[in-house]
């Protein structure tokens, strides 16, 4: 990519790292402003890949959820969004660090990197037996975390007071 | 200066850990509703930059179209979960 896509790629990733903090760690009408950050930002770094329509669609679709959040910010919610968080909710949260470092590691250092994970047309045949073949061991193990986490789900709302 | 396959994954792996961070630290359904776009966006930032330095000229938008069917699945998400907060909150 030439200087001007490196310019127009780092002025919107800063504006949808931006964002994502602001929603991450403010509340009220905040959130919904970072939300709305996030897609112009999104749409920015779908433009410089050069997938316009794409960048349109993100850019109405999370517009549209930062309308629904703005009308979830009212002194009428303000009192849940107040409620202190568990210990369950806590590590919860905690993990998604141990996500990011995850997933940052898996970008730098994995074979996409090297470009050498091309798969060829990425359509759902191909995601399929990429899925299904190549990569089976990392989609089993996330699908026993996945199961884990709904019924752990389960348990905590069966527990909730009504 | 130059921007590659990685630099766009950084991004997007930053928007789902913080997605999922958002979800998982408020108990409330409205505050933890706003992690989805995050993480779904996220997601279709993967796709998207995937489909770019991967492409074939078989179906060089698949994975624009499925960055898009993310992006519409955001929005039901969030458009969903904004109607059970508002029944779930008393007035």
């Amino acid at each position: 990519m030439d200087t001007l896509h490196s310019v127009l790629f780092y002025a919107f990733a800063a504006l949808t790292v931006g964002g994502g903090l602001v929603t991450s760690l403010l509340g009220g009408r905040a959130r919904a402003l970072g939300v709305a950050a996030v897609g112009v930002g999104l749409a920015g770094l779908y433009a410089d890949l050069d997938a316009g329509y794409a960048a349109l669609v993100i850019l109405v679709a999370l517009g549209a959820c930062a309308v629904l959040l703005l009308g979830l910010a009212g002194p009428r919610f303000a009192a849940a969004d107040l409620e202190p968080a568990g210990l369950a909710r806590q590590l919860g949260a905690a993990l998604a660090g141990v996500v990011f470092l995850a997933l940052a590691y898996v970008a730098f250092r994995g074979r996409y990197a090297g470009g050498t994970a091309s798969i060829g047309a990425v359509n759902a045949a191909a995601v399929g037996r990429l899925l299904l073949g190549r990569e089976a061991l990392g989609v089993e193990a996330l699908a026993a975390a996945l199961l884990v986490a709904v019924a752990a789900g389960g348990l905590i709302a069966r527990g909730r007071p009504r | 200066m130059t921007v590659g396959v990685v630099h766009f994954l950084f991004v997007g792996a930053f928007l789902f850990a913080a997605g999922a961070f958002v979800a998982a630290r408020r108990p409330s359904l409205g505050a933890a509703l706003a992690g989805v776009p995050l993480l779904l966006g996220g997601a279709g930032l993967d796709l998207v930059a995937a489909d770019r330095f991967t492409a074939s000229f078989r179906d060089p938008v698949g994975g624009q179209g499925f960055a898009i069917a993310v992006a519409v699945m955001a929005l039901a998400f969030v458009g969903l979960g904004s109607v059970l907060a508002r029944l779930e909150t008393p007035r």
